[in-house]
Formats: C-alpha cells, structure tokens, sequence
C-alpha cells in the first residue's frame, strides 16, 4: 500500500462522505478474539471476532468512563472487555459484565455502546456507515453464481489513493479515457443503467490480448457507492469484486479480489493470467492520475466522453443524508 | 419561589426536616443536604444508589415510574413505595411528605 500524502486542496476536501457499505478489512484479518481500531470515514471504530466467528463493530470509547476499546481490551468469549474496568460488551452493544458491580443495570444490558451495522461476504468485511446513524438501505452484494464449480480466488490486492472514492467509480463510465490511458484500441461502446441503488454498464470493449485485439463482453454491477463487481467474458471468465473505501473525503481504499473460473487448461490459466495482469496494468495507469487530479464540478465534455454526469446524478442520493429508503426508486 | 419541607430519614436512622425546591431532583436535594454517596450514576438509571421508601401519601400522589426505572426496581429487588430519587422532580405534592433513604447494598 502506498503511504497517506497531504496535499494541497484539490476539491475533495469539501465533498462529503457517501453513505452505504464499505468494505473495511479481509475476513482473514480477524481470527476470532482478536480486536482492532480500524480508521475509515473520517473516524474511528473498534472491531472484533468472538468466539463464535461472528464481527461487531462499535463506537471507540467505552460509554463507563471513557477508555478507547481498541486499546488493551480482549475478546472473552463473544464479548470485548474494556482494558480500564473490565466492563464487557456484547455485538449488539449491551453490558454483558460489570465485575464489581452487584448487577448489571437492565437498561444498560439492553444497548449501551453505540454499534455500526457489519456483515461478512465473499471473505471481506464491511460495515454500514452513514454519519446520522440511519440503518441500511440495501444488502451487501454477493459474487455472481460461478457458471461451473467454485470461483477460483487468484489475487487480493489494495491502493490507497489520494482522491474521493466518487472520483475512483466514475472512471468506469469515463469512456475516452480507455484508449488514452490504459491503450485499448477502440473506445468501448456501453449500455448503461440505474436501478435503485445499482448502477449497471455493459461494455463491448476490444482487448489486447496476447494473441492480439479481441472482443470481450465486461459487465459491471455497482451496488451502491462502495462495492462494483465486474465480470470479464471472453476467452475465459474473469471476475474483479472491487470496493472503495472512504479513509476520509481526500483518500480512498481501493480493493481487489479477482477470481476465475475452475478447472482452467494450462492455456486458457495463462490467458487468464495475462488478463488480470492488464487489469492490474490498468488500475496502475489510473493511480498516478487520481493521485494527482482535482475535482471538476462542472467538467468540460464532449461527445465521446460517455456518462459520467449521469453517474454524478445518481450518486448525489449517497450524499441526501436525511433521505428515507423510499427515495430510492430510479 | 416555592419552597418544600421534606422529612428525611438517613441510612442511620435520624430523621430531620430539609428544605426544597419546586423543580429540585430528590437525588439532588438529599446528596446535597443528607448523604455524599447517593446518586453514584448522577441520574441514569444505572446505579440504584439513590433509592428511597417514600411516605404513602407521597408515593400515591405522584406519577408511576417509568419503564426504564420500574425495570431497574425490579433488578434491585426493591419492593412497596420506593423509588429512585433521580427519577422525582420535586413539587408541592412533595411538601410535608416523609421519605426515608434504602440502605447502601
């Protein structure tokens, strides 16, 4: 991962933090009982596994007196303690233990810690952020069904990008780019649609391949402002299950598993290789450019650019916090 | 400026007169005036510290508690006309009323 730069303003500052999930760490990076502060959004929260396998993820200071819960404190059994007076919690934010005490007050059993909405799937965690608290709006989007067997998981990767995530996910719809940046020979044609809180492109793009151009089929499907699943069909079948990550309005975690599908022959694994390695080449040519690049509110476009002020308009929802999930029709 | 004459009867069993006000918490009143150690939670519902059998005449008058409250005597065990004082907001039907401090646990 690249290391966090400051930088002068370039527009980013001032925009807001979208709503939705996120993904905020690998499955693996939590065994159960192990707990850690994790900075995403503008701030912080403590996660852990318990015993039973399942996270939780709540606000950072214990609600008693005050102490970070991300500091010294241990996983017993499903619950995390706190470090300064041995007060427990469970996953739903209620006082399981006070030690010293001769019970446990019934209104603080109930809830005590404020928690934030979590969920585990495809081995990445996320969890809901929404800065008034309100509760999810949609479900955390799943691989597409594997057409034969299990997705073979070939490459987990991550950036962290100086620029808003907004800027990371218009890219897709930033059709000219393509040729100019990443040298594909032909600016893809796409069919773009908005459902709710899904954003879907199909492109026919001509790829270079290493027995020269041909055409493949990508489908995106975006699910809300932090998760794009993209399917590459051609020769093989490659999946990449992308997530964007606000650390704050000016940077961005970007993450990457890409998988294929089973039972390739050593020919079509080498092609399907070489395809994730242009994806990887990809994303390496955009990086220098996000990195670098200020937000243009009004940009200047033209025919061939594709449609990215589409794109802005529906990701506008992600930013009417005090919008209800009724306001989520197309 | 409404002022109230309470009768209090302390975790040693000495009774006297205090004075209060309309608006005044219970708890407030009888940390101020009796006993340092009540009101631990400072009015949360979370310590039990302030509990007090009140007089009949006074538990009846006044409104029930609440839900948070009822759930918390119960916790306790706390059983008749009592009370948590942080849950009583003095006023005129408190005055001449009698209350006595449930001993520390």
């Amino acid at each position: 991962m690249n290391a966090i730069t400051t930088s002068h303003d370039r527009g980013y500052a001032c925009l807001p933090i979208p709503f939705g999930w996120f993904a905020v760490a690998m499955s693996g990076d939590f065994v159960p009982g192990q707990v850690k502060t994790l900075h995403y959004f503008g701030t912080e929260f403590v996660v852990w596994r318990g015993e039973d396998g399942a996270v939780n993820a709540v606000d950072p200071y214990c609600p008693h007196l005050g102490a970070h819960l991300g500091v010294n404190s241990t996983v017993i059994g499903n619950d995390l303690r706190c470090a300064f007076h041995h007060w427990s919690f469970a996953g739903n934010g209620g006082v399981t233990d006070i030690p010293y005490s001769k019970m446990v007050p019934p209104k603080l059993k109930r809830s005590c810690l404020p928690t934030w909405p979590i969920a585990e799937a495809d081995g990445v965690i996320y969890v809901w952020y929404h800065p008034n608290k309100l509760a999810p709006m949609w479900d955390v989007a799943q691989l597409p069904p594997c057409p034969e067997g299990d997705w073979v998981l070939a490459e987990t990767l991550d950036w962290i990008i100086n620029i808003h995530c907004q800027e990371i996910t218009e890219n897709g719809q930033d059709h000219a780019h393509f040729g100019a940046v990443h040298g594909v020979p032909y600016a893809p044609k796409g069919e773009f649609r908005l459902d709710g809180w899904v954003r879907r492109n199909t492109v026919v793009a001509e790829m270079n391949t290493p027995r020269g151009p041909m055409t493949g089929k990508i489908d995106v499907t975006a699910t809300g402002p932090g998760q794009s699943i993209t399917e590459y069909i051609d020769v093989t079948h490659v999946v990449q299950s992308q997530q964007v990550t606000p650390i704050d309005s000016e940077h961005t975690h970007l993450r990457w598993q890409m998988y294929h599908i089973p039972g390739l022959s050593d020919g079509r694994l080498r092609v399907t290789q070489a395809r994730m390695r242009d994806l990887i080449k990809q994303v390496n040519e955009d990086i220098p450019i996000w990195n670098s690049k200020r937000y243009m509110p009004t940009p200047l476009l033209v025919d061939g650019d594709g449609p990215m002020m589409a794109y802005r308009e529906q990701y506008k929802r992600y930013y009417n916090f005090d919008a209800a999930a009724e306001n989520a029709g197309a | 400026m409404s002022e109230l004459n309470l009768t209090i009867t302390d975790r040693d069993g000495d009774t006297r007169v205090i004075p209060a006000k309309s608006g005044d918490l219970l708890m407030q009143v009888l940390r101020d005036q009796v006993d340092l150690t009540l009101g631990t939670c400072g009015g949360a519902i979370s310590c039990g510290t302030c509990l007090v059998q009140l007089s009949p005449e006074w538990f009846d008058a006044i409104e029930p508690a609440g839900e948070d409250e009822a759930e918390m005597l119960e916790a306790l065990g706390a059983e008749g006309p009592v009370r948590l004082s942080c849950q009583l907001e003095l006023d005129a039907r408190a005055n001449g009323c009698q209350a006595t401090i449930a001993p520390a646990t």
